[in-house]
């Protein structure tokens, strides 16, 4: 798959799935607490980006359970979706810490 | 069922009713477990999420992931073979100008006003031959940048055409600058290219493109030896019946009898379409033909329609054959979709 920059809500489901495998409702919850409440996924966008996750085999199926007559669907993050997710991060991370960095060089740092 | 989940549960008729079967549970699942106790009715962001979900997924061409939820797009699927072998059939165009050319040699001038606007129109083929290319090779983005230079040649040579005053040549080839837009524009769907290659295979596609640059050769050259203008709508059928038969090779396209008979839709609509504007065509331009060449045309056409529907009722005819041979002897390979 190509190095495109992953988007927003694509890197914070990844990001979601990579500390456990989750249903479609708790990730929904997850990413909307990594946001703080900016990003809400409601279902259907929520699952075109399983979808488009699990073609690209950066996610797959870990299990399925019913409760209380609800089928619930988990997901976990692959290795591949892992070193995709971690790379991204990285990416992001030297990103911010040269914005902060030249912030300070201008007299403007926080 | 709750009343909130039932109105879910029809707002979710937007999605395929494939993708719902592997999937409706889990979306309405999590829509209850989000709305709040009192919640009555979806709201009008819910409506709108879950109907624009359901149409990306009508027109998804998935690949089917590994451990996924095999969900079988059979539009998705047929629109990505389409995807795939439209650009073979737009380059076939490209032996025409090497045909021209030729003729010309004889040293037969009568065809010199003629020549150079039909040599004009050859820029754009190539340029298609290009995006063939590109699609085997499976690079859709840079298949789309050649199909758009396509697309931008095949406008200018209709533009330039209309121009000169040869209004007649220049609605010829209307229909195929719209054939080859709407190309350009199925190329820029995600995944298309890499499931409609997976699903045709490679040679299929070689051979189509092969054999449908003969078929043009052959009837441009029955063109250059009369009055009679034969609808250059028969590039399409004929090249499309060839597919039909080069598919049958491909038991994995069979499988699916569903894509099999989108397939034939989808082709037969195209084909309709070519043949409506060719008809358009020759009735604003009635004065200038003989009535025995205009009812030879219409012939010829009828003829064509009538193999094309043949060649797709035999497709999806063979196709439901296939399966049954197999459901007889090997269950477990029907799974839903491609392997």
């Amino acid at each position: 798959m190509s190095m495109k920059p992953l988007q927003e809500p694509t890197f914070l489901i990844l990001t979601a799935l990579a500390s456990g495998p989750k249903h479609g409702y708790a990730v929904q919850r997850e990413v909307e607490l990594l946001s703080e409440g900016r990003v809400t996924l409601r279902p259907g966008t929520l699952y075109t980006a399983l979808d488009r996750l699990t073609d690209e085999h950066l996610a797959e199926i870990d299990r399925e359970e019913v409760t209380d007559g609800r089928l619930r669907r988990y997901y976990r993050i692959t290795g591949a979706g892992a070193a995709r997710l971690a790379d991204e991060a990285e990416r992001l991370r030297r990103n911010a810490t040269a914005a902060i960095r030249h912030l300070k060089l201008g007299g403007l740092g926080a | 069922m709750s009343d909130l989940e039932r109105r879910y549960r029809r707002l979710l008729r937007a999605y395929p009713a494939s993708y719902r079967a592997a999937r409706e549970d889990e979306i309405v699942a999590v829509l209850l477990d989000a709305a709040p106790p009192e919640k009555q009715r979806p709201s009008a962001a819910d409506a709108l999420d879950l109907v624009r979900g359901g149409l990306v997924a009508r027109w998804r061409a998935g690949r089917g992931a590994r451990r996924g939820v095999r969900v079988p797009t059979p539009w998705g699927d047929a629109l990505a073979v389409v995807t795939v072998v439209l650009p073979m059939l737009l380059a076939a165009r490209v032996l025409r100008g090497a045909q021209m050319a030729t003729a010309l040699i004889g040293a037969d001038w009568n065809w010199h006003p003629y020549a150079g606007q039909f040599l004009r129109g050859w820029p754009g083929p190539v340029a298609w031959v290009l995006a063939a290319a590109l699609v085997v090779a499976r690079r859709p983005r840079l298949a789309l940048i050649a199909a758009a230079g396509g697309v931008a040649l095949d406008v200018t040579d209709v533009v330039l055409l209309a121009r000169d005053g040869n209004a007649y040549l220049a609605q010829g080839r209307v229909a195929v600058v719209l054939i080859s837009a709407a190309g350009a524009a199925l190329l820029a769907r995600r995944g298309a290219v890499g499931r409609g290659v997976e699903l045709v295979g490679r040679m299929n596609l070689a051979l189509v493109a092969g054999g449908a640059a003969l078929v043009d050769m052959g009837l441009n050259h029955l063109w250059l030896g009369r009055d009679a203008i034969l609808g250059r709508g028969l590039t399409l059928p004929a090249a499309l019946v060839l597919f039909a038969i080069v598919a049958c090779r491909r038991r994995q396209m069979l499988v699916d009898p569903r894509l099999a008979v989108r397939l034939a839709i989808v082709a037969s609509a195209a084909f309709a379409a070519v043949l409506m504007s060719d008809a358009v065509r020759r009735v604003t331009n009635l004065g200038r033909m003989t009535p025995g060449s205009l009812v030879l045309e219409l012939v010829l056409c009828a003829m064509a329609s009538a193999v094309v529907l043949v060649a797709a009722a035999l497709l999806a005819a063979g196709s439901r054959a296939v399966v049954r041979q197999i459901r007889a002897t090997d269950p477990e390979k029907l799974s839903s979709g491609a392997p």
